[in-house]
């Protein structure tokens, strides 16, 4: 067995490590003043991956709406708040519901945000531009200024998108490209930022549907700024069913579910499947969970029950209707309240790290 | 009934400690040594010392007898056959999971020392549950304090300058927000 160290040799260090995996990431940092071995076992990344399992992250929009907080839902306590700017940074405040915004880094807007908003929410909000993406909602064309929150880390997965037109109600074009199709942008479970792409549901205008699937998606790389080719979604790619656009689009959602694109496909009263992308570049999906939902659960049809993690122990959580979270288990087809959040809005997994973002070499010895 | 299979632990300051074979595999390192056959003349464990021993198999003496009846408990109810039986067993296997959990609330109520000799014998031995246990208990004391009150608590000697602490404290600031 190693020792911790001379003067802290009481306890080996994968016994100290399997007492410190039970402790949030706030008090965690916290105690990386105690000596160096603390300080280097909560750093390690892979410290921060075992920890990351017992301690799934929830982000929400506080009730305010000038504030992202970071929630141990093992415990539910907050564990950060983040500022949201109103200059430069309205995120949420123009739409009832965040959207989506697409980002890479600008320098100059960073500084400017550092100055404003102090250290924290220059290292949040440093890496933002907005780019603009293109789509259009009837009756009135519209540009939308769309931008991530995050850039490859996806710190956030949350913002806003503020719909903008010109001063005739003209669709604006100042060299964005445009989407392949109409997208889908304004309701969360329309859209993913996985791995550096963002994934859209079609949106509600499309004329000559009769050839497009109701599962189909669009997805744009961050990194080059370009829309790929339209994926078929999985119902539509197996041929098996005939879907038609207009009577089947309301069945889909988008979801991200331990790095996997999901379509989630709700059908009939209480029913909805999981479908994973199991293999991106052939288009292969795999229908892994068709789950019977609680009776009642899907009646609301704008904002049926969405998966946002899958756990450790193969339970899937759901947000459902009022800031529920709710975890079904696979293996006995049974749910679970897990927390209530009544008081934020746009709830979604934290998956960034608290614990190994900022580390800084401090030499091992003095 | 056959008498239980019995083991013979040895300390590492020599004392003999006979155990029911079902109590004593509790610990992963003791099973593994009774499947190779090492077992003559008793099985040393030159780490740890009677007092914790005792201690350890005080706790696996507890749960191998729970975990006991209630296999037992559950094996009746599922055979059915002696209604009065089964629902008697059923009851005295619930209790003995309240009884349980109050026996390891009380169990880790003990001294620094002491709780530190059983977190590294619950660890060499791999007593899952104790350990889990153990360190459960230890992460409860450090929730709640200074950086300062644990180095006392657990005699840790702070190996930071000033100016590195500081350093810690602005790379971590949004924890002491």
């Amino acid at each position: 067995m190693k020792a911790a160290g001379q003067d802290n040799g009481l306890l080996p260090t994968d016994v100290l490590r399997e007492i410190l995996l039970r402790l949030p990431a706030d008090a965690l940092c916290r105690l990386r003043l105690v000596c160096r071995p603390w300080r280097l076992l909560t750093s390690d990344p892979g410290f921060a991956n075992a920890h990351a399992t017992p301690h799934l992250l929830i982000t929400g929009l506080d009730r305010s709406r000038r504030a992202v907080h970071t929630l141990d839902m093992s415990s539910g306590n907050i564990l950060r708040r983040i500022h949201v700017p109103r200059q430069g940074f309205d995120l949420t405040t123009a739409q009832p519901d965040p959207c989506l915004r697409l980002a890479r880094p600008r320098p100059k807007l960073s500084t400017q945000l550092g100055h404003r908003c102090g250290r924290h929410d220059a290292q949040e909000c440093g890496m933002r531009r907005r780019v603009p993406i293109y789509t259009r909602a009837p009756p009135r064309h519209r540009r939308v200024q769309g931008a991530p929150i995050s850039s490859g880390i996806d710190e956030w997965q949350h913002g806003a998108v503020q719909p903008c037109r010109n001063a005739r109600g003209q669709p604006e074009v100042e060299g964005g490209p445009r989407p392949p199709m109409i997208i889908e942008w304004r309701r969360s479970g329309h859209r993913v930022v996985m791995g550096g792409v963002a994934y859209f549901l079609l949106g509600t205008c499309l004329l000559n549907s009769a050839s497009i699937g109701p599962d189909s998606i669009a997805s744009f790389d961050l990194a080059t700024e370009e829309w790929r080719p339209t994926m078929a979604g999985p119902l539509s790619s197996s041929g098996s069913s005939k879907l038609l656009y207009h009577k089947h689009r309301h069945e889909f959602r988008l979801a991200k579910l331990n790095g996997c694109l999901v379509t989630v496909h709700h059908y009939q009263d209480c029913l909805m499947n999981l479908w994973f992308l199991v293999d991106a570049d052939k288009g292969i999906w795999a229908k892994k969970h068709s789950i019977q939902c609680e009776p009642g659960f899907c009646k609301h049809a704008c904002d049926p029950p969405h998966p946002l993690s899958v756990l450790n122990d193969e339970r899937i959580v759901f947000r459902v209707l009022g800031g529920v979270l709710r975890a079904y288990d696979p293996s006995t087809s049974m749910w679970a309240d897990l927390a209530s959040l009544g008081g934020y809005s746009a709830i979604g997994i934290h998956e960034g790290s608290l614990l190994c973002s900022s580390v800084q070499p401090i030499n091992p010895d003095p | 009934m056959a008498s239980p299979a019995m083991v013979t632990l040895i300390s590492s300051d020599d004392a003999r400690f006979e155990v029911t074979e079902a109590a004593a595999t509790m610990s992963q390192t003791i099973r593994h040594m009774i499947e190779d056959g090492c077992t003559d003349g008793g099985i040393p464990l030159p780490n740890v010392p009677a007092r914790t021993l005792a201690k350890v198999l005080e706790y696996c003496n507890k749960h191998a007898a729970a975990t006991a009846a209630e296999s037992s408990a559950a094996g009746g109810a599922a055979a059915g056959s002696d209604s009065g039986s089964s629902s008697s067993a059923d009851s005295a296997g619930k209790d003995d999971g309240v009884d349980l959990a109050s026996f390891d609330k009380a169990f880790v109520e003990v001294d620094t020392d002491t709780l530190y000799d059983l977190l590294l014998a619950a660890n060499y031995l791999d007593v899952k549950t104790l350990l889990d246990l153990c360190c459960q208990k230890v992460a409860d004391m450090i929730r709640g304090k200074t950086p300062e009150q644990i180095r006392q608590t657990f005699g840790i000697k702070n190996d930071f300058s000033p100016e590195e602490e500081e350093k810690i404290r602005k790379e971590n600031q949004w924890a002491f927000e």
